[in-house]
């Protein structure tokens, strides 16, 4: 194999790869990535058997051939090599020669034969989708996603279908994040939802916010594939049930409440300064027209302040988790948000105002 | 100037035995973990007498005494024991610290006038406890006006020993002392100490404080007022613990195990009754760490942090067995533990599922089942689809504490 490449494009297509590399060194090859130099172009290839990820860059092939290396080395190299070519080349025993200016690096490869088969998509499941709506999507869900390994069924995204429309759900079990958006492209042939594993939609969403030009999603018995110029993520589902998320929807919250959002999460930030390190307990009291908040901490001190809101009903008194409520307010756009209460013991619901695209359910803290 | 008491039961589980069975008084007998352990953990005086130590395989403890009796531990006795002597203690004083199973450090500073002396009172908790428990059930007291010496002070004498020491007698008593003998210095401390010279605490007391710093960080400093008999970590009674860091327990095996599905069993048992004590207290960990011993002793430990804080038996046994998996064992295990840390006051966020929440109201229905008819009244079936050699008891660990929730640490 060889080939020349230049220095930035070498570097953009390693470092999209990086996050998909396993750490944890169970089968040594997977710290690598896969490079293939054919009819012009470089295929770069990386895995951690969940997650697969394809890209190319455009290069200077004189020689095909392919090879394995490791990941972060090889990236660490190419950001660190002089001038704006790389040539790079194979020699006996899979070793990887880097040459740029008058550096030169050898290192040690595996054989390409050795490195997982990328699952190839089927072309035709492939549905063009709006990549803002995705984006969208993933931005209002995937802070409540739970990173509890134990708690398989709830470490991604559910996905379905309802009624011409498209819904993303994600929950850690003390939170939940419902977003519903226009077009039924997605999930077509699938009945049920769906279930995205966290780490496969991080980086979808990374080349969602990287890349132009359209965006194809398909999703097949056990994996989905999305693909958007060159690179290609094929990400197996998760299998496990996601809990019914229609049941813990209150339907009797009746004490309303509508806020400035920019107002409240600045409010919440200094307040939950000093709320326990672990247990961001922040209390909320809700009276005329007022929201009090407040947290204390007991080796630290207390912090209190009000903030003005719209609300006429009887007065009510609610710990959050600080950190839930700032995650939302945080990924909405809104000026205005509702807040939907029943009584301290039961789950509130933020809303953006005058909106039922997204919803949000957060369960209080015992005061 | 405080007066602390520090109180040791004399040979606890082997004297336990001697009082409840008259038929073993008066002998030599040795208390092992389990029918089937060979390690004396507790000789009784007579068996010392000819040579039985703590520690000796059954092989070498009859070679010593051929006419040894061993006696299989049985810890419900102990532990039962050990609360009963706790609540004596605390009719003497309010500031009564279980430090382990068989001993315990009271502050008696303003508890004195009823008897007049610290003596006198000593002598009134021996008369207590003989007469509640048994005459077999001494004790050893030391009297004096910190931890480190009132624990110094009890092994003067024994058994059934009473001394006391003035803060004028402490230089003399320490300056040939070799350091090993102070609570809290082991081995290693009392090599890389004699390494410096350093062999009496009364040269540790006149060692420059710089170079221990240098040396030993911030413990230097302390070590240096320790070599000086000055100690002043005050007697912390139970209920008023500082925050937990951790709660652990950690077992011998009966028998020393390389079967996983046995390891994994003993674990599932482990991380019960850690979840069990956590969720009494309220506290919820992050991290979970196993704890494993090989028969040659060798110990290592490897720690996982969880995505949320927990006391769900589950969570905790899944992590640890998550550990397990990732291990290669090099031999048969000899000692498991398991221990949550990275505390937390727990319960305080609800849970948003049902089966959440119906998942805690059962683990609290079974806490409540075990409090009222005994530990493991209710458990997991799983522990009971054990090889028939298997004996459930298990070891008690030496830092078994009768109350609270403070560390229980892997010897």
């Amino acid at each position: 194999m060889k080939f020349t490449i230049g220095k930035p494009d070498f570097i953009k297509v390693l470092q999209r790869i990086q996050g998909i590399v396993e750490k944890r060194n169970t089968m040594p090859i997977l710290a690598n990535v896969l490079l293939d130099a054919s009819k012009g172009k470089v295929t770069i290839m990386a895995t951690d058997l969940e997650v697969f990820i394809r890209d190319a860059a455009q290069a200077g092939v004189s020689e095909e051939g392919s090879v394995t290396v490791n990941a972060r080395k090889v990236f660490e190299i190419a950001k660190e090599l002089p001038g704006d070519q790389i040539d790079v080349s194979t020699g006996k025993d899979d070793k990887l020669t880097l040459k740029a200016g008058k550096a030169r690096f050898n290192i040690m490869g595996l054989p390409a034969k050795e490195f997982p088969s990328f699952p190839e998509p089927d072309e035709g499941a492939l549905q063009p989708i709006d990549g803002e709506t995705m984006r969208n999507m993933i931005e209002k869900t995937s802070f409540a996603v739970s990173t509890d390994e134990t708690r398989y069924n709830i470490n991604g995204f559910l996905l379905e279908r309802e009624d011409g429309r498209i819904k993303m759900v994600a929950t850690d079990g003390h939170r939940l994040a419902l977003v519903v958006s226009e077009g039924d492209n997605i999930a077509k042939g699938q009945k049920e939802g769906v279930l995205l594993p966290r780490k496969g939609v991080m980086e979808m969403k990374k080349v969602l916010d990287e890349k132009e030009g359209g965006f194809f999603l398909g999703i097949s018995q056990k994996n989905a594939v999305m693909k958007r110029d060159n690179t290609v993520i094929t990400v197996r589902l998760l299998e496990g049930e996601f809990p019914d998320y229609r049941r813990v929807i209150p339907k009797d919250n009746d004490k309303k409440v509508s806020a400035k959002r920019e107002d409240l999460l600045a409010s919440l930030k200094r307040v939950s300064i000093l709320s326990t390190d672990k247990i961001k307990g922040v209390k909320f009291g809700f009276s005329d027209s007022r929201l009090v908040l407040s947290s204390s901490s007991p080796e630290i001190g207390e912090a209190t302040e009000e903030v003005d809101i719209n609300y006429s009903e009887d007065e009510i008194e609610i710990a959050f988790n600080a950190r839930y409520f700032i995650d939302v307010l945080e990924a909405l756009k809104d000026e205005e948000v509702s807040i939907n209460l029943k009584d301290s013991l039961s789950p509130g619901i933020i809303r953006p105002a005058g909106g039922e695209d997204y919803t949000y359910i957060i369960m209080p803290m015992r005061l | 100037m405080r007066v602390i008491m520090h109180v040791d039961m004399n040979a606890f589980f082997a004297s336990v035995e001697q009082q409840s069975n008259p038929s073993l008084r008066g002998k030599p007998i040795a208390v092992v973990g389990s029918a089937q352990r060979t390690v004396v953990t507790t000789a009784s005086y007579e068996a010392r007498a000819l040579g039985v130590k703590t520690g000796m395989n059954k092989v070498e403890a009859r070679r010593a005494c051929p006419g040894l009796i061993f006696v299989a531990g049985d810890n419900r006795k102990y532990t039962d024991a050990s609360v009963r002597i706790i609540g004596i203690l605390k009719d003497f004083s309010p500031m009564v610290e279980a430090y382990s199973i068989d001993e315990a450090f009271v502050d008696i500073t303003g508890c004195l006038s009823p008897y007049g002396t610290p003596e006198a009172l000593a002598m009134a908790v021996k008369e207590r406890i003989r007469g509640e428990l048994g005459r077999l059930l001494t004790c050893s007291i030391g009297i004096a006006p910190n931890k480190l010496i009132a624990k110094l002070a009890s092994d003067m004498k024994k058994p059934d020993g009473l001394f006391s020491l003035a803060p004028g007698e402490v230089p003399a008593l320490l300056e040939d002392l070799p350091v090993n003998e102070l609570w809290g210095i082991g081995p290693r401390l009392t090599a890389r100490l004699g390494a410096l010279g350093v062999v009496t605490c009364g040269q540790l007391g006149r060692f420059p404080a710089s170079v221990l710093r240098e040396r030993f960080g911030i413990i230097g400093e302390r070590l240096k007022l320790m070599g000086q008999g000055v100690y002043d970590s005050a007697v912390v009674p139970i209920g008023r613990e500082e925050e937990a860091k951790s709660v652990g327990h950690s077992m011998t095996l009966p028998v020393d195990a390389s079967d996983k599905p046995v390891i994994r069993r003993h674990m599932l048992k482990l991380s019960e009754k850690v979840g069990a004590r956590a969720r009494e207290h309220n506290l919820k960990g992050r991290k979970v760490a196993l704890t494993i011993r090989y028969p040659d002793f060798f110990t290592f430990s490897r720690q996982k942090t969880l995505a949320a804080p927990t006391n769900d038996t589950r969570a905790i046994y899944s992590a640890a067995a998550g550990i397990l998996d990732g291990l290669r064992l090099k031999t048969a295990v000899r000692l498991l533990g398991v221990t949550l840390s990275d505390i937390s006051k727990g319960a305080l966020q609800m849970a948003l599922f049902e089966d959440d929440r119906r998942r805690e109201r059962l683990l609290g229905a079974m806490d409540g089942l075990n409090r009222a008819f005994g530990s493991s009244a209710v458990t997991w079936a799983a522990l009971f689809e054990k090889d028939p050699w298997e004996d459930p008891s298990g070891v008690i660990s030496p830092s078994w504490r009768p109350e609270g929730v403070k560390r229980v640490d892997v010897r």
